[in-house]
């Protein structure tokens, strides 16, 4: 008798260029998978294939691909250290509205008609941003480092208090919301120079003015927070891989035992390493408000960029240059839903779907990455 | 199926396998067991014993070689096929759910017990098994309750459950005391007059001469020889499994003329323990430069706990820790690491070392926030990183490939001497040394003793907590023991009797 038998077995070694090839094929495999997706409600997957080729081949569909990708970079690179050291933050989100909200500051003030001079006004939304975030952060890594609380239910509940703040803020009524009579002549000036005469009063601030959103890299149409991303990641790299705190991030998340035995302070640590954690995520939110929303609204809530990141750092690997690489294949993937829905006249719903595909194939390759499946012959 | 007594039941020849990273671990070995008989396979850790039987148990797929069982050729690829050819294993850590009970773990995995209405039938076959070996064990009782000898009986029962005639022993005798060890060799004695045959690995001689029929050696992945204990003597295995002679006796300098200031006071302290409960209980004792201070005590006895009160990673509820004069009662792990202190702590894999991380990674701990290990205090410098951590590879011969391949790549006795080449950086003052051979073969053993000696002769203070008292004897200057977490007196070993001391580890007798 035939007897055969399924093994799945962990690989021992990983070879150092499998990870990439898994990663590119598994995502090959769910764009095929996805097509077919699209037969179901009557369209081409041919069609829906040539998007995708689009989107990654025509410039200006990758241009849109990488702008979106950028608040990813940040939020997903956020979480390299504090998960390298097992400290599970899921308050990317939440660090991120925070950032938003310490950026908007200078915008706020300057529609009450408080003046600085231009050139400090994106330095000092950034340096908010950064802050706001940053002391956010810090928030569950102290509960957990003094308390021991779960750091993954205090980051989480971090970000509904963070949205709470933004809803009370920009609210009709609220003292941001862009009716307020403070903001009332300055506002109504520049919104006129638009062509528009009256303050409609949406839940909301008032815009971002065009010397506080930072330039588009020259001959592209990338906003130059590409390039703070970039060198945010090599900053994150260089702490990872070349100083004590690096070293010190690993020791932990390989044994609490061991870096006890070692004389490392946790709660130094943790508070250094959240702080970082949260100006990163800050810094992101700092972006897209300045960048994509250019005002402050609960909307900033729907991409839901924080969690985004959770996923996009651990198909990075919690590798913090693939951080870059991974987030642009995210914002590719929304371009091209973006784009679907557009041409192939899908509904949301049915593109969410396809992208979902992806990211299954995606963790399943992961899966195969780390196993292996053998047929074993005989009983 | 009746095998004539000493019939071949299992015939390995030619086994070779090279793991990934290219360590040949079995180099060629042809091992056979008889029925009937106690067959040791003895070698130093590492020297391919586990991965020898693994293979035969079917966790290892060997690259080359045939493997004969009741006289048939067979393939395993899997335990279930060799537990379906009676074969047993019971493995070096023992693979036990501690929150079930007794029956649960015998009879997880198995089909036909996968029922509550069988447990009962479950419990009565152990019950006869236990009568009929003599083991004393309530089939109803959670794992965690148990003691090392007492899991070890588990994973027994849990082969002969299976109707296992074919036992494999790895290491069975390392987790346990002297006295539960003489039970088990009763116990396999018996199962050896059932007609059972049994592999016995060890990497201790006296164990093999007193239990075996017939012993293997292996050294380095290749079989040495067979032979059996009534032609040959300790010292003949010794060099067997070592390749060279070993001391079994290492001298010991006189101890020179003792200083006057202690570099270590500690003071009525009292610890607790993790349950909360008086570990150690108004101890007060001194350790000069250039001697050794053992506590002998039985495992568990407050030792461990009063070792991590002196290196600061267990705060004191009461009394007084001084060391080089300076009050260090509350101080952090970090403030001791800085006073030079080194520790070698009890559990060597999971806070002693990294074992995802590499050699390197692994030798600058604790030593990684100082110059020239990092440069602008937060750059760690490569360069000199490595130098440092080939230099202390070489000094302690650790073997290993290279300081970049992961630290759970070693055995145990390279493993303890990468702990001491990290803690010995920096001729260290004092040195508190908590089991430093557990559970180490003679030549690693021998190795660690001897530093020791060597750090004493340089003039370091050194706590020993030691469980052997052969060891114990051996090197210290004076010997404390501890009793249920009091200090039952402290006698200098020249004056000291291994029964006196023997009384007072069991709380009959106070100096
Ligand atoms: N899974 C494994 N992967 C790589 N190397 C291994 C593995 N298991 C054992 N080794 C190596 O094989 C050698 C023999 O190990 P082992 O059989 O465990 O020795 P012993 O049981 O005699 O102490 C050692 O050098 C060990 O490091
Ligand atoms: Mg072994």
């Amino acid at each position: 008798m035939l007897n055969i038998r399924i093994k799945v077995e962990r690989r021992l070694i990983i070879d150092r260029r499998l990870p990439a090839l898994i990663s590119i094929l598994s995502a090959v495999a769910g764009i095929l998978v996805g097509g077919l997706l699209l037969t179901v409600v009557g369209r081409s997957p041919i069609e829906a294939y040539a998007i995708v080729f689009e989107t990654f081949t025509n410039p200006r569909s990758l241009m849109g691909a990488i702008e979106l990708g950028i608040p990813i970079i940040f939020t997903s690179l956020a979480l390299v250290l504090p998960f390298r050291m097992a400290f599970f933050n899921i308050g990317g989100e939440g660090q991120f509205y925070m950032g938003a909200i310490g950026a908007m500051i200078p915008i706020v003030l300057y529609w009450s008609g408080m003046d600085l001079p231009y050139g400090l006004y994106l330095p000092l939304m950034a340096l908010l941003a950064a802050l706001f975030g940053g002391l956010w952060a810090l928030v569950p890594a102290i509960l957990k480092a003094k308390w021991r609380v779960n750091e993954i239910l205090t980051s989480l509940m971090m970000n509904f208090i963070a949205l709470q703040i933004i809803w009370y803020l920009v609210s009709p009524g609220g003292p941001w919301n862009e009716a307020n009579p403070a903001f009332r002549e300055r506002y109504l000036a520049y919104l006129r120079e638009q062509g528009v005469s009256v303050i409609p009063g949406f839940k909301g601030t008032p815009l971002v003015p065009e010397f506080a959103r930072p330039p588009v890299i020259p001959g592209t149409m990338i906003s130059s927070a590409l390039i703070l991303a970039v060198l945010a990641s090599i900053v994150i790299y260089f702490i990872y891989s070349r100083t004590i705190i690096g070293y010190e991030v690993k020791v932990v998340g390989e044994s609490e035992a061991a870096s006890r035995y070692a004389g490392i302070n946790y709660t130094k640590l943790v508070t250094m390493v959240m702080f970082t954690s949260g100006v990163l995520a800050g810094l992101g939110g700092f972006v897209n408000l300045s960048s994509d929303l250019l005002k402050l609204t609960p909307e900033i809530a729907a991409p839901g960029y924080g969690y985004a990141g959770i996923i996009a750092a651990w198909l990075a690997r919690l590798n913090p240059i693939a951080c870059i690489f991974v987030s642009i294949f995210f914002g590719a993937l929304t371009q091209i839903g973006y784009t679907m829905q557009q041409y192939l006249r899908i509904s949301h719903f049915v593109s969410v779907a396809f992208e979902g595909l992806i990211f299954l194939f995606l963790v399943l390759g992961d899966f195969f990455l780390n196993y292996r499946i053998k047929v074993v012959k005989g009983g | 199926m009746s095998t004539p007594l000493n019939e071949t039941v299992v015939l390995m020849k030619d086994i070779v396998k090279t793991f990934p990273g290219g360590v040949v671990a079995n180099d060629h070995i042809t091992f056979d067991l008889k029925r009937g008989e106690i067959h040791g396979l003895l070698g130093e850790n590492g020297a391919g014993k586990t991965t020898l039987v693994n293979i035969l148990y079917g966790l290892y797929k060997p690259d080359s070689g045939e493997i004969y069982v009741k006289g048939r050729r067979v393939k395993l690829n899997s335990p279930r096929d060799a537990i379906k050819l009676g074969i047993g294993l019971v493995p070096q850590h023992f693979k036990l759910v501690e929150v079930h009970t007794v029956v649960e773990n015998i009879i997880l995995g198995l089909k036909e017990y996968g029922f509550i209405l069988r447990i009962r039938e479950a419990e009565e076959r152990i019950r006869e098994l236990a009568r009929k070996y003599g083991f004393r064990i309530d089939p109803k009782a959670k794992i965690w309750q148990l003691s090392m000898g007492e899991r070890q009986y588990v994973e027994i029962m849990k082969a002969l459950f299976r109707n296992a005639d074919i036992l494999i022993l790895d290491e069975p005798t390392t987790v346990l005391t002297p006295q539960e060890t003489e039970q088990l060799f009763k116990v396999l004695k018996r199962m050896k007059e059932e007609g059972k045959s049994i592999i016995f690995i060890t990497h201790k001689l006296d164990e093999a001469l007193t239990i075996c029929d017939r012993i293997t050696v292996l050294r380095k992945g290749r079989k040495i020889g067979t032979v059996t204990p009534d032609k040959v003597t300790k010292v003949d295995l010794a060099r067997m499994m070592v390749g060279r002679e070993v001391l079994f006796r290492i001298s010991k300098s006189k101890m020179k003329v003792k200083a006057e200031k202690p570099i270590l006071i500690v003071e009525n302290l009292s610890v607790l323990s993790d349950k909360g409960v008086l570990a150690v209980k108004n101890v007060s004792f001194s350790v000069y430069p250039g001697e050794i201070l053992g506590i002998a005590g039985i495992a568990g006895s407050g030792q461990e706990e009063l070792m991590e009160a002196i290196a600061g990673l267990r705060k004191p509820v009461k009394g007084k820790i001084i060391i080089k004069g300076r009050d260090v009662t509350y101080a952090s792990p970090r403030e001791i690491y800085e006073l030079n202190v080194a520790y070698i702590p009890e559990d060597r894999i999971r806070t002693g070392s990294l074992p995802n991380l590499t050699l390197w990674e692994n030798l600058i701990l604790k030593h990684h926030r100082r110059k020239p290990l990092v440069k602008h205090k937060i750059i760690l410098n490569f360069k000199e990183i490595f130098k440092f951590a080939e230099k202390r590879k070489r000094e302690f011969e650790i073997v290993a490939p290279n300081i970049f391949v992961p630290a759970r790549t070693l055995s145990g006795g390279n493993l303890q001497r990468l702990i001491l080449a990290r803690e010995l950086t920096g001729k260290p003052d004092l040195i508190l040394a908590v089991y430093p051979t557990r559970g180490l073969d003679v030549g690693a053993t021998e190795y660690v003793r001897k530093v020791l000696l060597r750090e004493r002769d340089r003039g370091a203070a050194i706590v020993l907590v030691s469980e052997e008292l052969d060891e114990i004897f051996q090197l210290s200057d004076r010997i404390a023991v501890i009793h249920n977490g009091e200090l039952m007196g402290i006698v200098p070993t020249s004056q000291a009797t291994v029964e006196e001391i023997g009384l007072m580890m069991g709380g009959a007798l106070r100096r």
